[in-house]
């Protein structure tokens, strides 16, 4: 047992705390939240500095680090703003579908772009019909001679309007049972003819994110564009998402860290009644119990990136993980709200715009039910 | 809901509000609201005037319809679903109204609460400064009097309706008497908006927007000397007047989250996963099982406390302050179950269910936070418990073991057994 980082990982941790620091300019965060634009200057600065793909091996211009560094940089970014933090982050959303594929051609070409700021990626599984349950896929790709044939739509797209690629999961057997086995994953240039985005309108917080319905009319790309094996896109896009999921728990993680940090500063300043707000006990013990849930979403979620790199999948552990930080976060943001009174409820304090974006967590990649359908899963086995 | 709480008369006025609802506000109207580009929805306020909807608590005579406390709250629980600042609008004429009518004098009621309950004025409160919400009694807004006028100086922050406003209620200091106790420091003042006061500031707000909430500035106010409401350093008087109205509309305000608990019991009846309709997931329908039990226990509490006001029932301040509590409390925990419960649709706008969630955590935080209803609810309990007069069984007399040295819980009580 170590609880300890390792000193270039609190290296990576200092630094990402002091670039956020840095670069997250309050004026700028909030033109860009207001306009719903994505925060390009400081992704690129980001990617220059090697805070994105640092997980990638360096023949992709990654660092060949792990998801523990990984999420140590999701977590200061998205301490220090949670809608800068969480755009930067997801970033590179889906191009682990590719990284972890054996399509090494696809490799090659992509992930470079990602890493280096050149690039967003995106994953299209969830649409109209199908959210929680993508065992089955309305988007069909059809082999017609050397392409793939892509039809369908799918919604809820993050960085739908401005991702290079998409990871697109489709049905390429109609008659496959169950019908998951005839599910494959496949790598689609937003640039292809026919493929058509449009953002699915305002939403309550993910600001500098699109969230876009991606269309998808008679789509050409390559055979080769088949990320990992076909028939396996299900299984592939499972275990994305134990990766993911802890991607997901380390930025619900710093978000609630960052809005502990606002009130903790605030009520340490504010008065009534004569008395700071922190000689209150029912505010100590408010910020006690906030830390303690922080603490314990943050062990976890280290838990699950350490194990993650030790090469074992367990997806009990990064769906208890997901779900935990996730509520974790929602809990101390709205918390947060509560301490700074009034000033909660305000934009100008940040907090309220934190429990926005906490609020995401508990919803994408999986809502909290599905983690927990997961989690039983596990822990009763096959039921004879 | 409750309709047997109500009598045959709060029965149709409940109907003529739910087809008010229905029929009088657009989808369009709301969303615009929620995007600010209406500032104030004065439009909301003479249409609920010329229905003889605005203030039905007060005396005919003024506009009103001289209707219970209760038939208020079951009206406000239907508006409820419009939003909260739809809500508030609804609401104020029963708070300003209420200091209006109790204190003010007959000349002040006709130029104030009748134009008001006609829709021709419209009247916003403020209490609140930047120095304290919570702290209130400590207020730094200061009045002077000079002869028959007042001159006031001072700011006041979110103050709903600092835009949109006609005459504002504005607590000030006007005894500046270093030893004055707390109660006798204060006025309440109706202050027109004219020369000196100044919306300064519209705040961005999680919600409840349209509304005009705002940063008022008063520089060398002249306000007459008639404009004093409840007597010169009357304003203690006023302000725990006021509570009552403040604490009871927000709770029943609140209660109007059965709008978006609605959307997700229809939504789930309908949205299939995994071959099967959401409903059937046990993860789903007890998560609106508990809405409902919430929800439910929340009308009652507000009903009764309403009922409690109605048949002036001593305790009714820690009555009205719990009904704030839980019901905006359950009204939050009821929203986030909601947005849970539609996934990722409801985190867009597609649905209202996003806009009525930011809308609804204002609930625990305006007229009196969570902990400052705590503090007066722990307050009146213990007085009514320690009173002499509580009269009811003790259960500590039936204490295993009566001897007294058992039963230390200071220093002088072990002195008293071992020394005494
Ligand atoms: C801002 C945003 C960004 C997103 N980004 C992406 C993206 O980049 N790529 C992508 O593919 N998707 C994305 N999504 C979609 C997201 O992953 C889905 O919304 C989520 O998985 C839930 O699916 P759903 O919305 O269809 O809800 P549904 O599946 O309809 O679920 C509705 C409710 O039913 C419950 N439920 C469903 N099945 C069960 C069950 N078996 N047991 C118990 N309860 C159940 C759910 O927990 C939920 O409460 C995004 C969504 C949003 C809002
Ligand atoms: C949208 C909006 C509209 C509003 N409209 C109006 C209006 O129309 N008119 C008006 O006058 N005001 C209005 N208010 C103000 C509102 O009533 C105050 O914000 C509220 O009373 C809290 O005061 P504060 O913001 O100063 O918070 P603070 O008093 O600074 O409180 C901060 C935190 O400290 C806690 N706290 C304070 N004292 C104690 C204590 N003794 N023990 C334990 N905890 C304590 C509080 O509960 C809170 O969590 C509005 C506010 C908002 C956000």
């Amino acid at each position: 047992m170590d609880f300890e980082l390792t000193t270039q990982q609190k290296d990576i941790q200092k630094a990402a705390r002091e670039f956020a620091k840095k670069e997250f300019d309050k004026d700028l965060i909030r033109e860009l939240e207001k306009k719903h634009e994505f925060p390009k200057k400081i992704w690129k600065k980001a990617a220059d500095l090697g805070f994105i793909g640092i997980h990638y091996p360096e023949k992709y211009m990654g660092q060949g680090l792990g998801v523990i560094e990984n999420i140590l940089i999701a977590e200061e970014l998205c301490r220090r703003d949670s809608t800068t933090g969480s755009a930067i982050v997801l970033s590179s959303f889906a191009s682990e579908c590719v990284l972890r594929s054996d399509s090494e051609e696809l490799k090659e070409k992509f992930l470079p772009l990602v890493a280096q700021g050149k690039m967003l990626s995106g994953g299209c599984f969830t649409e109209p019909d199908h959210g929680s349950d993508i065992t089955f896929m309305n988007t069909t790709a059809e082999k017609d001679g050397d392409f793939w044939v892509i039809n369908g739509t799918k919604t809820f797209i993050t960085n739908g309007l401005d991702a290079g690629f998409f990871v697109v999961l489709c049905q390429t057997d109609q008659t496959a049972k169950p019908s998951y086995r005839g599910i494959s994953m496949i790598l689609v240039e937003s640039s292809r003819e026919g493929v058509t985005a449009t953002d699915v309108g305002d939403k309550m917080g993910i600001h500098m994110m699109s969230t876009a319905e991606v269309n998808f009319k008679n789509v050409h790309v390559p055979l080769s564009n088949l990320v990992g094996k076909e028939g396996k896109g299900f299984y592939q896009v499972l275990e994305f998402f134990d990766e993911s999921r802890i991607l997901i728990a380390a930025q619900a993680l710093g978000i609630a860290q960052g809005a502990f940090d606002r009130a903790l500063d605030y009520v340490k300043q504010r008065e009534q009644f004569g008395k700071k707000l922190v000689d209150f006990q029912i505010t100590q013990h408010k910020l006690a119990d906030m830390a303690t849930k922080i603490e314990l979403a943050r062990l976890i979620t280290y838990k699950a990136a350490w194990n993650f790199d030790q090469g074992r999948i367990d997806p009990k552990l990064t769906s208890m993980a997901k779900m935990y930080a996730a509520r974790t976060s929602v809990e101390v943001a709205d918390e947060a709200i509560q301490l700074l009174g009034g000033y909660g409820y305000m934009a100008e304090y940040d907090v309220e715009r934190f429990y926005r974006d906490a609020k995401i967590t508990e919803i994408y990649e999986g809502t909290k039910e599905i983690q927990k359908n997961t989690i039983a899963g596990a822990l009763i086995g096959k039921i004879k | 809901m409750y309709d047997f709480l109500l009598t045959p008369e709060e029965q149709d006025l409940k109907k003529e509000v739910r087809k008010f609802v229905k029929e009088e506000i657009t989808s369009e109207f709301l969303r615009k609201m929620d995007k600010n580009e209406i500032v104030y929805p004065r439009e909301f306020v003479e249409k609920l005037a010329a229905k003889k909807l605005f203030g039905i608590r007060f005396p005919e005579k003024y506009g009103g319809r001289g209707m219970s406390w209760v038939a208020e709250v079951a009206a406000a629980e239907e508006i409820g679903c419009l939003g909260m600042a739809l809500g508030c609008a609804f609401v104020m004429p029963s708070i300003v109204g209420e200091a209006l009518n109790m204190f003010g004098t007959e000349e002040q009621k006709q130029k104030y609460l009748k134009p008001y309950l006609e829709g021709k004025l419209v009247a916003a409160e403020a209490l609140t400064e930047p120095r304290g919400g919570s702290d209130f009694f400590g207020a730094m807004t200061k009045a002077e009097l000079k002869g028959d006028h007042l001159i006031l100086n001072g700011m006041k922050r979110f103050v709903v309706g600092a835009e949109g406003a006609d005459f504002f209620l504005v607590y000030c200091r006007t005894n500046f008497e270093p030893n004055a106790h707390k109660y006798q420091r204060l006025s309440l003042l109706i202050v027109e908006r004219g020369p000196g006061v100044k919306t300064e500031y519209l705040y961005g707000l999680l919600g409840c927007r349209g509304g005009g909430t705002g940063r008022l500035v008063f520089r060398d106010v002249k306000v007459p000397k008639e404009n004093i409401l409840g007597g010169l350093h009357g304003g203690a008087l006023c302000f725990h007047q006021m509570m009552i109205p403040e604490r009871l509309t927000s709770a029943a305000g609140c209660l109007g989250v059965w709008g978006a608990l609605d959307v997700a019991v229809r939504y789930s009846d309908r949205r299939r996963a995994f071959g099967e309709a959401i409903r059937n997931y046990q993860a789903v329908s007890f998560l609106v099982a508990n809405s409902i039990t919430k929800l439910d226990a929340a009308r009652a509490l507000t009903y009764v406390a309403a009922s409690a006001v109605d048949k002036n029932y001593p305790n009714v301040r820690r009555l009205v302050s719990e009904a704030k509590r839980f019901a905006t409390e359950s009204a939050w925990e009821v929203v986030n179950n909601a947005m849970q419960i539609m996934g990722g649709i409801g985190y867009t706008e597609v649905y209202p269910i996003e806009r009525a969630l930011r809308d609804i955590r204002l609930g625990m935080i305006w007229t009196g936070t969570s902990e400052i209803m705590n503090l007066l609810i722990q307050h009146e309990y213990y007085k009514q418990v320690l009173d002499s007069s509580y009269n009811r069984r003790k259960m500590e007399s039936d204490a295993m073991s009566p001897d007294e040295s058992e039963r230390c819980l200071t220093d002088e009580d072990m002195q008293m057994v071992f020394n005494g």
